[in-house]
């Protein structure tokens, strides 16, 4: 478990990060959001120990990173958008000195497994110059599991990834979160972040501008609704208009016409909508609720943030 | 373990191998080279090739320091040794020690190869006469020295500059610039005063002290990230 408490770093006259507080259970993955510069690296070095907070504190299973980063750096695996490796050696001597350098007694087997769980079976004794980039990363994510981290860091794992690979790796953290290990991921991919993280925290400037449930930030605010209609876009507009009903986007689809509005009040809304293209001679094939995409609901985070 | 993998990473580079074989070799081709040198008396030339001999393959590590620390910090390779639960003082000595024990090796090498040549072409007499066990002693210790100095000043030109090639060049103009020095005192060593030659030594380990402490400074685990 990650608890970050009240964090602040200064870089000289710089804050980087300002009174962060976030949680990140145990079988949970959650999603570190934000655009560049926002703070987000700066928060997973701290809390994999590599930088020290200037103020509060972050603690990880249970160890404070302030009184012993040692041991807090112990129980991270940390995974960055570069795999950085000594691509002059192989998988296994890759892996065996880095098992060393976290004490791991006998890590023969635990290297075999690794190899297989990532695919690099067969490539174990290859130099790690010979890889493609996926299995680079790949590289990188058993270096990090190596010593059985109970926390994972994973900072842009998937960037310059195939998707097919991206598929594999989103497959491989899903497993890692069955484990009941806790996983930070930060990422701008929002898609990536909507399929597997259950929480969002969002960071900008420096501060944290909302934390939720991935659903619950998708869904705030206004409900949105499409109607798929037959009709004159003319003559539907200035339906809608005149039942108060503010249009937000018109679009063609198959020749049909596709409206969208929001509605606070969805039942009294959309059953005026509904009577006012009717009586406008429209023919409706559907009606249905849209939610937002974490980007939009993202965008518009941010977008307030700055107001 | 830090500085093996280090050294086996280094070596396992072919022009390096090549660049530490024509260090040892510069000494012995110049021996027999200006074997007519020096008339009657050879005996100064005999001391400062040897005083090359011994600090001509430090120059090798300048591209080991500059190999472990600014191409380490150039190929992101840091970030992973850095979240790894070693103390910041393993790293720092895992690398002097990988920069150290290769370059003074080749110093014990390219002693040894002198000593070899010069007695071929000058006489067994003569060389051991002039260079003996407490002159080999001192010369490899000069070398030691000149090595801390070399691995200790590139760490903290890594830790400013971006490139591996950077801090090879500014590291490279320096000891240079140091070794012109030193020859050029060790041709004059027989005219000049005790005291300006305890100097110089003195000068070289404060500089030694001051490069160190300097590294140590800035290839703390704070610095190194923030600087990444």
């Amino acid at each position: 478990m990650i608890e970050v408490r009240d964090v602040t770093r200064r870089f000289g006259a710089f804050t980087a990060l300002s009174h962060a507080s976030f949680v990140v259970r145990s079988g949970e993955i959650v999603a570190l959001l934000g655009p560049n510069g926002a703070g987000k690296t700066t928060a997973s070095r701290i809390i994999a120990g590599i930088l020290a907070p200037t103020e509060g504190d972050a603690i990880v299973d249970g160890i404070s990173v302030r009184e012993d980063p040692d041991r807090v750096r112990a129980r991270i695996g940390l995974v960055t958008d570069s795999p950085s490796l000594y691509e002059r050696m192989t998988l296994r001597a890759y892996l065996t000195y880095f098992a060393r350098l976290y004490d791991l007694p006998a890590p023969g087997p635990r290297i075999a497994e690794l190899a297989d769980l990532m695919g690099l079976a067969p490539n174990i004794d290859q130099r790690l110059a010979s890889f493609s980039r996926g299995m680079k990363q790949k590289a990188a994510i058993a270096r990090a599991l190596v010593h059985e981290p109970p926390v994972l860091l994973l900072d842009e794992p998937a960037t310059a990834l195939d998707p097919e690979m991206t598929q594999t790796l989103r497959g491989l953290i899903v497993s890692l979160r069955a484990q009941h290990r806790a996983i930070l991921l930060c990422t701008h991919d929002l898609d990536e972040a909507q399929r597997i993280s259950d929480r969002v925290v969002i960071v900008d400037r420096g501060r944290i501008v909302r934390e939720g449930a991935t659903e619950e930030l998708r869904s705030a605010g206004r409900p949105s609704f499409r109607a798929e209609i037959v009709a004159d876009e003319t003559a539907a507009r200035a339906a809608l208009a005149s039942a108060d009903i503010a249009v937000d986007g018109v679009t063609r689809s198959n020749g049909n016409l596709e409206l969208r509005w929001t509605a606070a009040d969805p039942a009294e809304t959309n059953t005026r909508a509904l009577r006012a293209l009717l009586d406008a001679g429209a023919k409706v094939i559907t009606v249905s609720s849209e939610t937002r995409s974490l980007e939009d609901a993202y965008l518009e985070i941010i977008k307030e943030s700055r107001q | 373990m830090l500085a093996r993998r280090e050294i086996v990473e280094q070596y396992s580079d072919r022009g390096a191998a090549f660049r530490a074989l024509f260090f040892v070799a510069l000494p012995i081709a110049l021996i027999f080279l200006n074997r007519g040198t020096g008339g009657r008396n050879p005996d100064p030339v005999l001391l400062i090739f040897a005083l090359q001999a011994a600090l001509l393959p430090t120059a090798t590590a300048i591209n080991a320091a500059a190999g472990s620390f600014a191409a380490e910090k150039e190929a992101q390779t840091l970030v992973p040794l850095l979240a790894a639960p070693i103390r910041d003082i393993d790293i720092v000595a895992g690398k002097l020690m990988a920069v150290l024990l290769p370059a003074a090796g080749l110093a014990i090498v390219s002693l040894a190869a002198y000593y070899t040549a010069a007695s071929i072409v000058f006489g067994q007499e003569r060389v051991e006469r002039l260079l003996t066990p407490t002159t080999l002693y001192g010369l490899f210790a000069l070398a030691v020295f000149f090595i801390m100095t070399v691995g200790a000043w590139v760490m903290v030109v890594s830790a400013r500059v971006g490139s591996q090639r950077t801090a090879q060049q500014i590291a490279g103009f320096v000891l240079g610039g140091l070794i012109v020095a030193l020859s050029a005192i060790g041709s004059l060593i027989q005219n000049l005063p005790a005291e300006l030659v305890i100097g110089v030594v003195v000068a070289v380990l404060v500089s030694d002290l001051v490069a160190l402490e300097l590294a140590r400074r800035f290839w703390n685990r704070e610095e190194a990230v923030a600087r990444l």
